[in-house]
């Protein structure tokens, strides 16, 4: 026989936690944790649903046990690009009466399996919701989950043997291929047009590499005639954002000039241009760096200058996003974790250690 | 001789008590386990002892104590962990490795099935490690499989708990016709359902009445001893256990059992014995438009309850079709499948009373059950509520409440006074003889809507309000009930459309709890985690203002334990289509040096289409590359893929779009795609005629560009042609070849092939590629590498066989070059499965260890070089192949990808004989290649 127990918002958080296959404790206010299973067990029970139908499906679920129900939305819309960028879940094409349009659906479940022996794992595995394994599963604050487990291939072979997915941890994260920072240069140089055709564009703002790396905001200047050579840049458009483009330039004259558009429909220009500059200073023997700031079990790698989402993404996965002076970006992760992200960062954006030590 | 004797005592103990269980079991044909040995942890820790100092004395395993071996290999078995079994054993056997041979210690085991009926392995997990299988399986439920055995029992646990009554038999029938993994080990221990029904009853602390038992009590008891000792899974096998223990079996396989005294003590629960009948559904398509259905409750319940069975249908040879007149008619077993799950589409407003089903024949028992569950009483309008996640329901009772919205589909024009003062929107729904509206009241209705409302016939109260919290409602979709699991605590938040002095909660057929509002207009309460089964809530409230009683708010609820997420997935799991590199260009995947991967629920049907755009942007082209269930290899996938892209066919089609998307469906599930984006170019190739082509210039440059053209005849000697002899024709040699325009350092080459209208002989079938300099040298093959391989168009017949098979043969002559004849013989001997991949160790270097070395290791040069690089010097370094790094990366860039070789990778003009100089190196890096190329062909057999 049920017992009906009249209870406050604080009580009421945990329990909801604890139905989520959370810790009830340690949620005094809704957690992005909670929002992410939130997220994954609505889409699962309503699928198909469109975005801004699951959104307020969460928002009426939660709105009496929020400070302020704008907030709570706001979360909401963000928690639920994480978790479409994670993997949990996913966003498809319907074609109904001839016409086109994305609703949400829960991907199966999948795991990554890290280079440190952890797990991610993805998906929803239905009603509940994260797969239960023999390792318990830890919940980040951005919402993503993993294992670590003692023995990695006892654990993998569990999830195999539950029925998950195996993914590789490049495809998972949707990061480029691994270039030499020269030979990505060379490729985009290649696309230059083959005819140069001198032309001053006014209020053209380049980044100029010869500038240090330590201030990005500074690196960016309006062209000039001692300019010469091949330098990110963005210009006006009538409308819209500004556009990022590549231009070979001599003595402040624009000689050629190609737009930086990605072909993947999820990937951003700026991302291309900032993943072009770092190969661009990294050619140029002057790498960006990273500060690494180690401190007992945790670290913080800081970034002067931006990172691209897939990047970005899999250092919010892993850690937490925080704020240091002099820094664009921040992340606090385990120190366990510091190699490996070091090493990925200088295969992937050539990045180099501020102290000069080396990756091990 | 001490030990001798007392492993001789241990062999006759063993044969006495083998044959005991085997003369016990006989009647039953049940199978004898090494496992039931007999023996104590203090005994089989004497026997590994005894074991131990034999072999250190004689060197040997001594066939006189083979079934004590047999014994000790069992219990190594029941410990193992899923991995490694030999290293346990050697552990436990450390002069083992030395003198053992495990060939021998099956050749025991199979004796052991024969003398004394032992259960023989069997199964693909058996063939895949033939030996071992045999003390694995011999243990029984080792401890590996036991894990699976408590996950696999927690998720049934309510299955086994519920169903009435079930005998032995039907206990083994559902653990093994319910397991979902993926495990063909567990597969095959399940079907050992005698046993697995003995340990089921064994776990909820059942004691089986029977003469003969399929296991010994004392290993019965061990089993279910080392259930308690793990970890999670521990934990979820007490919650199983805890459910079992109120289940109830029937402790025999055979008629005219007898309950166990607690069985027979177990208070009957009453179940909630609701009748329910269809009701319209409806879901939103757009904001205008909305597809109506009709629910069909839970029919398989009631008719069993009722004594019928499937087979009672079939006899009575009874049919049944939706009661549209126009679908097929279906076998009645098929009532069966409905579980309140399902729905069925409604095309016409019903006016009369409806029947959503209509029957062939009568079968008068069923009719009584089914009568009230398939009708749909008449009604002129009808009202739905919508829901929290936007589809709308049916509400039985026709009252309205403010602050919610509704639907109302009505058989009559509703009058345009009443739609204006509701504000009542049209909507479309596609259902003839009706309209559709949609009514959204706001916190306060007016009197002139309250007389509105009472023209359609629909009531207006006041009342309190009940709302899920914390979860998002799942809501059942036969009977509108919100759906909990056991595991879920179920909240509610309070509110009411007036002041309330005073709550009162009912659940169920408990006591009323009153209390007070804890705040103005919102209060909390949870019902915790509720039992498995059907629940009732109803609130009321004494409003402050009068003192009466508010009406009374009433939500069903269903408590259900989760579903296994392995079958619930398929049903709701969406697809994913992703290119692997992310922004690999067309000819890059066509290579093979990049991979689709789809991302799909298991056993499901994806359809892959090719879709081709033209410059304007429209779409000229969709062709069906193929369907293929889930999951699928994605070397496997894309290599189909290349196949229909490469094939005559799309060849023009390729060339003539701009942007090509492959796009993955799932059914009704919707779709994902990926793009390949092609840039438009100055200098293009065109077919004249059926053997020559031309080149088209729209550069407008003064300087003209080169023109080159590797025939196929002599893949590596380029051809100067004029520039003006291109524009107007250039006849192709042969069956065709590569050809090249160069202009301000930018190449536009395509492969070009002569399209034959007759076949002569089957000669003409193939395309091959030769090489015409008979001294190459390899920085020619090199170059010539490069220009076939980035060229990315491909014009006429079999074109991608051309440039595939030019590569191939400039590659091969390239290794013939570095690594000499013998070694190319060799290498095609292990190609074509004449010889194995081991014996070619020695051709790589003396110390085989090399070699060896350089196969244990995967080598994945396209994604990972620097961990390749990195290895390779390692193992040079180690077996002091080559200390030249420079050397040796250029040995390994010329296996892997030789046309990737650039002058900056070549130390000195003489490296190539240099490298000839140390064939250990080049042929090591060779090796590496064939090794990864002999694994991803294994794995594409097994695959297969």
């Amino acid at each position: 026989m049920s017992t009906v127990a009249i209870i406050d918002r604080s009580e009421a958080l945990q329990q909801t936690a604890k139905s989520l296959g959370l810790e009830s404790r340690g949620h005094a206010t809704i957690t992005r944790s909670m929002l992410a299973q939130s997220l994954r067990r609505a889409v699962f029970n309503a699928a198909p649903i469109a975005a801004y139908a699951l959104r307020e499906l969460v928002v009426a679920a939660l709105k009496a046990l929020a400070d302020n129900t704008e907030t709570l939305k706001m979360e909401i819309e963000e928690t639920l690009r994480d978790v479409i960028a994670m993997g949990d879940i996913l966003e498809m094409r319907t074609d109904f009466s001839g016409r086109s349009d994305i609703v949400l659906r829960p991907a199966p479940p999948a795991f990554i399996e890290r280079r440190d022996g952890t797990f991610v794992i993805i998906g929803i595995s239905g009603d509940e919701i994260t797969p239960n394994l023999e390792t318990p599963i830890i919940h980040h604050a951005s919402g993503l989950r993993s294992a670590r487990p003692a023995h990695a291939q006892t654990c993998r072979a569990e999830l195999l043997n539950l029925g998950l997915i195996e993914i590789p941890e490049r495809l998972w994260l949707h990061a480029p291929a691994v270039l030499d920072a020269a030979d990505f240069v060379a490729l985009w140089k290649a696309r230059l047009p083959t005819e140069f055709n001198s032309e001053k564009i006014e209020d053209l703002e380049i980044l100029d590499t010869a500038l240090p790396t330590s201030f990005y905001k500074g690196r960016w200047v309006i062209i000039r005639a001692n300019h010469t050579g091949l330098f990110i840049a963005r210009r006006r458009q009538r409308f819209g954002s500004r556009l990022w483009s590549l231009v070979d330039v001599k003595d402040g004259i624009v000689q050629r000039l190609t737009d930086i558009r990605t072909n993947d429909s999820r990937a951003r220009d700026c991302d291309e241009a900032w993943r072009l500059q770092a190969a661009m200073d990294a050619a140029a023997g002057a790498p960006q760096k990273v500060l690494v700031a180690e401190n007992g079990l945790t670290s913080i790698l800081a970034f002067q200058g931006p990172l691209p989402t897939w990047a970005a993404r899999r250092l919010s996965f892993i850690g937490e996003q925080v704020i240091m002076p002099r820094a664009l970006l921040a992340f606090k992760i385990s120190t366990d974790n510091v190699d490996d992200e070091l090493r990925w960062l200088g295969d992937n954006l050539w990045l180099a250690r501020a102290d000069g030590r080396e990756v091990k | 001789m001490g030990a001798c004797l007392e492993l001789s005592d241990l062999q006759e103990r063993l044969i006495q008590q083998y044959a005991r269980l085997r003369d016990c079991r006989v009647s039953e044909n049940y199978s004898v386990y090494a496992i039931e040995h007999g023996l104590t942890v203090d005994e089989a820790s004497h026997v590994q002892e005894l074991l131990n100092n034999q072999l250190a004395s004689s060197m040997r395993a001594d066939r006189a104590h083979w079934l004590v071996w047999v014994a000790a290999a069992t219990e190594v078995g029941y410990r193992y962990d899923g991995l490694e079994y030999w290293d346990s054993f050697e552990r436990a056997f450390p002069k083992w490795r030395q003198v053992g041979d495990r060939n021998q210690i099956r050749n025991w085991f199979k004796r052991f099935a024969t003398d004394f009926n032992g259960l023989l392995p069997s199964g693909p997990w058996a063939r895949q490690f033939p030996i071992i299988a045999w003390p694995i399986t011999q243990a029984i439920l080792p401890r590996y499989l036991q894990r699976h055995f408590a996950d696999h029992l927690y998720q049934l646990r309510h299955a086994l708990g519920r169903s009435t009554e079930l005998t032995l038999d039907d206990i083994g029938d559902v653990l093994s016709e319910r397991y979902i993994g993926h495990s063909s080990r567990f597969v095959g221990f399940l079907q050992q359902k005698a046993l697995t029904a003995r340990i089921v009853m064994a776990l909820g602390l059942e004691d089986v009445a029977e003469v003969v038992s399929p296991i010994e009590n004392v290993t019965l008891d061990r089993i279910v001893r080392d259930f308690d000792k793990l970890g999670s899974s521990g934990l979820r096998l007490r919650e199983a256990r805890r459910v079992l223990r109120n289940a109830r079996f029937i402790n025999s396989s055979k008629p005219g059992y007898i309950h166990s005294a607690r069985t027979q003590d177990r208070v009957e629960e009453s179940p909630a014995n609701r009748t329910e009948q269809p009701r319209l559904i409806a879901r939103p398509i757009d904001a205008q438009t909305w597809s109506i259905l009709l629910t069909i409750p839970d029919l398989a319940t009631p008719l069993r309850r009722a004594g019928l069975s499937p087979q009672d249908f079939e006899r009575a040879r009874v049919r049944f079709r939706p009661h549209d007149g126009r679908s097929a008619w279906i076998p009645g077993r098929a009532l069966f499948s409905y579980t309140g799950k399902s729905s069925e589409p409604l095309l016409v407003y019903p006016i009369t009373e409806h029947h959503a089903f209509e029957f062939d024949r009568t079968l008068t028992k069923a009719e009584t059950v089914l009568r009230e569950r398939l009708t749909l009483p008449a009604k002129r309008l009808r009202l739905l509520k919508v829901r929290g996640d936007g589809s709308a329901f049916e509400v039985i009772g026709q009252h309205v409440r403010g602050n919610e919205s509704y639907l109302l589909v009505a058989s009559y024009d509703i009058a345009k006074t009443v739609v204006e003062t509701l504000r009542l929107v049209p909507l479309q729904a596609g259902l003839a003889d009706s309209s559709l509206w949609r009514l959204d009241l706001h916190k306060s209705v007016t009197s002139e809507q309250i007389e509105a409302l009472k023209s359609l016939g629909l009531g207006y109260v006041l009342s309190v309000r009940l709302d899920p919290l914390g979860l998002t409602p799942r809501w059942n979709l036969a009977n509108g009930s919100l759906e909990f699991l056991d595991t879920e605590t179920v909240l509610f938040r309070l509110s009411s459309d007036v002041a309330v002095g005073e709550y009162s909660i009912a659940v169920d057929e408990g006591s009323t709890v009153r209390f007070k509002p804890t705040t103005a207009n919102d209060t909390i309460f949870s019902l915790g985690s509720m039992a498995v089964g059907s629940h009732r809530i109803a609130v009321s409230a004494i409003g402050v203002a009068t003192g009466s009683k508010i009406e009374t708010e009433e939500i069903a609820i269903e408590v259900r334990p989760a579903n296994p997420w392995q079958n619930a997935i398929s049903g709701k799991a969406g697809i994913s289509v992703n290119l692997e590199p992310r922004e690999a260009p067309l000819e890059q995947f066509i290579d093979g040096d990049a991979l689709i991967r789809i991302v799909a629920p298991p056993n499901r049907y994806v359809k892959l289409e090719a879709c081709f755009y033209s410059a304007d942007g429209s779409l000229f082209h969709e062709e069906m590359l193929c369907q293929f269930g889930t999951p699928i290899l994605d070397q496997k996938l894309s290599d189909l893929v290349i196949q229909k892209l490469t094939s005559d066919r799309q060849i023009e089609f390729i060339e003539r779009a701009v942007r090509i998307e492959l796009v993955a469906s799932l059914d009704e599930f919707g779709s994902d795609a990926i793009r390949f984006e092609k840039d438009a170019e100055p200098l293009r190739w065109l077919r004249l005629d059926e053997t020559s082509v031309r080149l088209s210039d729209d550069s407008g440059e003064e300087a003209h560009p080169t023109v080159e053209c590797y025939d196929l005849n002599a893949a590596e000697q380029a051809r100067t042609v004029e520039y003006h002899e291109a524009l107007e024709e250039i006849k192709l040699v042969g069956k065709g070849g590569l050809l090249v325009a160069t202009h301000n350092g930018r190449r536009y080459a395509a492969v070009v092939t002569a399209m034959q209208s007759q076949l002569g002989s089957f000669s003409d079938l193939g395309i091959p590629a030769h090489i015409a300099t008979p001294d190459v040298r390899p920085d020619k093959l090199i170059n010539a590498l490069k220009r076939w391989r980035s060229t990315r168009r491909l014009i006429g017949p079999m074109a991608f066989m051309a440039r595939r098979n030019a590569i191939r043969e400039l590659a091969q002559r390239l290794e013939y070059l570095l690594c000499g004849k013998d070694w190319v013989d060799a290498v095609d001997a292990v190609r074509t499965g004449n010889v194995a991949i081991g014996e070619l160790y020695g051709r790589v270097f003396y110390s085989r260890g090399y070699a060896s070395g350089l196969r244990a290791y995967q080598w994945l040069y396209e994604t990972e070089e620097a961990a390749s690089i990195g290895e390779f010097l390692r193992l040079n370094a180690l077996y002091k192949v080559c200390d030249d790094v420079p050397l040796s990366r250029l040995a390994l860039k010329l296996a892997f990808r030789p046309s990737g070789v650039s002058r900056s990778d070549l130390p000195s003009k003489t490296v190539f004989e240099t490298l000839k100089t140390n064939p250990a190196l080049i042929r090591g890096a060779y090796f590496a290649r064939l090794a990864t190329e002999v694994r991803m062909q294994s794995a594409k057999s097994e695959a297969a």
